[in-house]
């Protein structure tokens, strides 16, 4: 027979056995390197030899003077503001089409899906031949339908590149949002809609005035990780258009890597990293509060 | 939609709304389809023929030269990829597993407090690690081998695994438990006896989206890896393309290459991913 | 336990054990490949397109002749300027990694290796091969850091060449050879927009490609004018000759095609073979788009040195170094007395398009483009360094110089903007400037 304290030291021993890999290197990996991040920004660590005398807040004054930074910071806002909404709209957009009890759902589904489970290499590779001026698939495509007017330069355009970037990222996302959205209408009760449509509510009625109010919680999900995502984006903008035309799809990731590992500014490079997850935590904290409040 | 009987169903005219709707639903399929059939197109013509043909068409002639160009450069990258990306997925989900089980199963004070700091790390941009990454990787020894890029992705693969391995041990009964628990089995052997064998889901759907976030990613394999033995598909892929002119059939043919797997494990799988995003609700 | 458990727990570990044995069969597979050779000589460079790839073929051939037992590995990295190559030298030298030899342009863009001790002196290797005797002063002073020499250069390329249609030049009359001054090409440039209605005269790209032609059009104010510049003496934000270079630059702009900013360099230089213009300013690596095209030198096409250069060749180079701590030292050493030396140039360069840095390089190898470059290399008065291309000014300098001159170029900055940020790059920048250039 086993005495109660031994049981409970033996689970102490295996929870800590249980539990001692994975926060070992969460905290390496995650823990240490931000503050070590945090700390090379301090630091005067500008070339390729690791320097770590104090300098103080010099690169943060920097970077809000610096153009190619407030225009990241500023593209990475437009970013947000396009790409937030138009995914969620098309998204919300492809869960009403396929709440009306579609034949073959899921292979319409499978197929929405798709671009998402891509790697945004694939993507960004795809889409650099989509929008190729001169032998690219829209321009050719656009000509061979009369279309030859609607001819564009796409993500070599200064003014429009940041907007075809959006369109990539919604092709991509879109899906993704479809699928929180319709396991939010879903979880609608039958019996209110049954109870709006005997009101008299129309398709669209209904929708307006009795799903999407409820489809709160998947919106404001969506939201969130679409927000961190425009957020941290880079491959696919690293492989696109490299930031260019000039800056004019400069994100602040992409910032960071050619200010460290092109320009060997490394206590510059890690500022801006410092900033990317203070905007970030910013959004996050308050998420994952609302969402696990209730289990403590 | 019970008066739909069969009888009635010779004279029924396609309602208009039905019409456009699935116009509709097939427009958004040509939409995400488009780029992927025009990769394969342009894939399967020779460089003259991508010339003389709009990339939409089907070649005249299908030549699987690309192919075999793009598969000589990236043989050896997809076979890397395939190692790390299995290998982090397993260890990983093992070590998500038992975060999981331990941060639901075994009531401890602070349990709550250890999930939520796991769990920021989903949401961390990786440049904020950046640096003291690379750092470490080299520290270690491990920069330029597979082995850094496993021990990496492992690690950064914790906080997903962790969340959903716990969301679906929220969903075990803890009578369960805690009959094991009156038969005397520790924590561990509860684990291995109790938890394990109903974790075949949660194993399948961690691993598959795990699976899909390793393969697929690009910037730890920029960063950990030179141009030489261990290098990623990713990163190789950016080198098909040449330094004016791309080869555009032979780049689109690498990209495929480099899709094939994963497309396979979402063809395959796809359920399990589905349940993965809609459970992990992230990537990134 | 009940079978069902049972099962599931063997499923688990079959796959656990699967995917164990398929790892370490791929393991097996590929990791001996990598080991058991100790004569290797790896080289990093972005030499991936056709001719590239082919010229530094031809120098790997060169030094695999020499020494038969030694295994080149050549790590090609697409992207031009190095754009996808330098973050992975970065993060191999930090890993105490590097390669035994990295192309980088000459000049600044070797110097954040320099300041980190991690490039090592080879004067030796300058004065075995004799190689003061044979490359022109201003290349020499592009290889060294405060008087030691760093790197051997593999090419030269000459920036400031004007690509004419010339056809298109003939149909109004125009005589090249009299377009030595910028009032002569702006004329010519009249005359062509008035004969072709619609068309433009001149060529020309996006981003890198407009401030690589203020560039040339800052030379042509005068060496002297371009040796401030280099040397950050020019902080007056309202310098006369950068306003008067800014000036032409609005002129130029006038005749350019409107969608200029849209062109990678090779679409506008195809502009011009497709008749759609008759200038274009860039690089003789453009040489190379004619050539595909199959238009002749002097048949369908010729060059003149930019307006006010004639007696100036604007230097594009790359180069090699001996990074400290490599594997192989002495294959790196031997890898740079084969780029130096006159077969290793004369190797490279005919493919590459480029010429080689030695003055006694054999010019019958090369096409009748590089005749006429090559005479000029031999005669012209005055060399001087590019900015744009890495050589000439600190990389805080250069790498936002584009973004100005964009600016500029697209009508988003004025005149006056553009000149005081020109000249606070500079001043902002001025401790950078560690390289005392003397051009004349």
């Amino acid at each position: 027979m086993v005495s109660i304290k031994k049981i409970i030291t033996r689970d102490k021993i295996s929870t800590i056995l249980f539990l001692i890999i994975p926060i070992v290197l969460v905290i390496i990996f995650i823990y240490i390197c931000i503050i070590w991040n945090v700390v090379v920004s301090f630091s005067d660590w500008d070339g390729l030899r690791p320097s770590y005398d104090f300098k103080g807040f010099g690169q943060y004054q920097k970077l809000f003077t610096n153009e190619i930074f407030l225009t990241s910071l500023w593209n990475n806002i437009v970013l947000i503001l396009i790409f937030v909404p138009g995914s969620l709209v098309m998204g919300l957009l492809l869960a009403i089409l396929l709440d009306q009890k579609v034949r073959k759902e899921n292979v319409f589904k499978l197929i929405y899906l798709l671009p998402f489970t891509l790697s945004f290499v694939v993507t960004g590779f795809l889409w650099r031949w989509m929008y190729n001026v001169r032998v690219g698939v829209l321009n050719t495509l656009l000509e061979s339908i009369g279309l030859g007017f609607f001819r564009n330069d796409w993500i070599q355009n200064v003014d429009w590149a940041m907007f075809w970037v959006c369109v990539v990222l919604i092709w991509q996302y879109s899906g993704y949002m479809m699928l929180i959205f319709l396991a939010g209408i879903r979880s609608i009760p039958e019996s209110q809609v049954m109870a709006a449509a005997v009101d008299g509510a129309s398709g669209f009625q209904m929708y307006y005035r009795i799903i999407i109010p409820q489809l709160k919680a998947p919106i404001f999900t969506g939201f969130v990780l679409l927000l961190v995502f425009a957020l941290k984006a880079f491959d696919l903008i690293f492989i696109l258009t490299g930031g260019g035309p000039g800056y004019t799809t400069e994100i602040l990731p992409l910032t960071m890597y050619k200010e460290v590992f092109r320009k060997k500014h490394f206590s510059y490079g890690s500022a801006i990293a410092t900033i990317l997850f203070l905007l970030i935590m910013i959004v996050v904290i308050p998420y994952l509060y609302k969402t696990y409040r209730r289990e403590k | 939609m019970k008066t739909n009987k069969i009888g009635s169903k010779k004279k029924r005219l396609p309602n208009p709304k039905r019409v456009f709707l699935y116009f509709l639903l097939i427009l958004f399929v040509f939409l995400t389809l488009l780029p992927l059939w025009s990769a394969v197109m342009t894939a399967l013509k020779t460089q003259e023929a991508l010339i003389y043909s709009n990339p939409i068409q089907p070649p005249i002639k299908p030549s699987l030269d690309a192919f075999g160009t793009a598969f000589n450069e990236l043989r050896r990258p997809i076979l890397n990829s395939l190692m790390f990306t299995i290998l982090a997925t397993l260890l990983s989900c093992v070590l998500g597993s038992m975060t999981g089980y331990a941060l639901t199963k075994v009531k401890f004070r602070g349990a709550n407090t250890i999930f939520l700091f796991i769990i920021i790390g989903i949401f961390i941009p990786y440049q904020a690690v950046l640096i003291p990454l690379v750092q470490i990787i080299i520290e270690l020894g491990l920069w330029g081998e597979i082995s850094g890029l496993i021990l990496t992705h492992t690690a950064y693969g914790i906080p997903i695994c962790t969340l959903l391995f716990k969301s679906f041990y929220d969903s075990i009964p803890d009578s369960l438990i805690n009959a094991a628990k009156i038969d005397g089995a520790g924590i561990g052997n509860t684990y291995l006896h109790v938890v394990l064998p109903l974790s075949v889901t949660p194993f399948v759907v961690t691993a598959v989206l795990q699976f899909t976030q390793i393969w697929n990613d690009l910037l730890f394999g920029l960063v950990l890896t030179g141009a030489g033995a261990s290098q990623p598909a990713s990163v190789a892929l950016l080198n098909l393309q040449g330094g004016f002119v791309t080869a555009w059939n032979v780049q689109m043919a690498g990209t495929l290459w480099y899709t094939i797997p994963s497309l396979i494990v979402y063809l395959v799988l796809g359920k399990y991913l589905i349940k993965g995003f809609m459970t992990g609700a992230i990537k990134g | 336990m009940d079978p069902k458990k049972q099962s599931i727990i063997i499923g688990l570990i079959a796959v656990i054990a699967t995917a164990g044995i398929v790892g370490g069969v791929m393991y097996a597979i590929l990791a001996p490949s990598e080991e058991g050779e100790a004569d290797v000589l790896e080289i990093y460079h972005w030499w991936t397109s056709g001719g590239e790839a082919a010229a530094i073929g031809a120098l790997v051939d060169v030094f695999e002749g020499l020494y038969p037992g030694t295994t080149v590995k050549q790590r090609a990295i697409s992207g031009g300027s190095g754009i996808t190559m330098i973050p992975i030298i970065t993060a191999l030298v930090l890993a105490g990694e590097a390669p035994d030899a990295f192309q980088m342009h000459a000049g600044y863009e070797g110097i954040a290796y320099y300041e980190a001790d991690l490039l090592e002196d080879i004067n030796d290797i300058w004065t075995d091969n004799n190689l003061e005797a044979v490359i022109p002063d201003v290349v020499q002073s592009m290889c060294q850091f405060e008087g030691d020499y760093y790197m051997v250069p593999v090419n030269i390329h000459r920036s400031n060449v004007v690509w004419y249609n010339l056809k298109e030049l003939e149909a109004v009359g125009v005589d090249p050879k009299t377009l030595t001054n910028w009032t002569a090409f702006f004329d010519a440039c009249f005359e062509f927009e008035d004969a072709n209605p619609g068309k433009d005269a001149i060529a020309l790209g996006h981003a890198w490609t407009q401030a690589h032609l203020f560039e040339q059009i800052l030379a042509s104010q005068g060496i002297d004018v371009y040796e401030n510049w280099i040397n950050g003496l020019i902080t007056n934000t309202t310098d006369a000759d950068i306003s008067a270079a800014l000036d032409i630059l609005t002129t130029f702009m006038s005749y350019t095609n409107d969608d200029f900013d849209s062109l990678s360099w090779d679409e506008a230089t195809d502009l011009l073979i497709q008749d759609n213009s008759v200038f274009n300013i860039m690089g003789d690596w453009a040489n190379g788009e004619f050539l595909v095209a199959n238009s002749v030198y002097d048949d369908d096409y010729g060059t003149i040195a930019v307006p006010g250069t004639g007696n100036m060749y604007g230097l594009v180079v790359d180069a090699f170094q001996h990074p400290a701590g490599v594997a192989n030292p002495e294959n790196s050493d031997r890898w740079l007395e084969v780029v130096a030396s006159k077969e290793g140039q004369d190797a490279f360069n005919p493919l590459k398009g480029s010429i080689s840095a030695r003055t006694d390089s054999n010019l019958t190898l090369y096409g009748p483009y590089h005749d006429w470059t090559g005479a000029d290399f031999a005669s012209v008065t005055y060399m001087f360094p590019s900015v744009v291309h890495g050589s000439g000014a600190p990389q805080s300098f250069s790498s936002e110089l584009n973004a100005v001159i964009n600016a500029f170029c697209t009508g988003a900055a004025n005149k006056a903007t553009t000149a005081a940020a020109i000249a606070n790059l500079a001043a902002d920048n001025i401790a950078d400037y560690t390289t005392v250039w003397a051009l004349d």
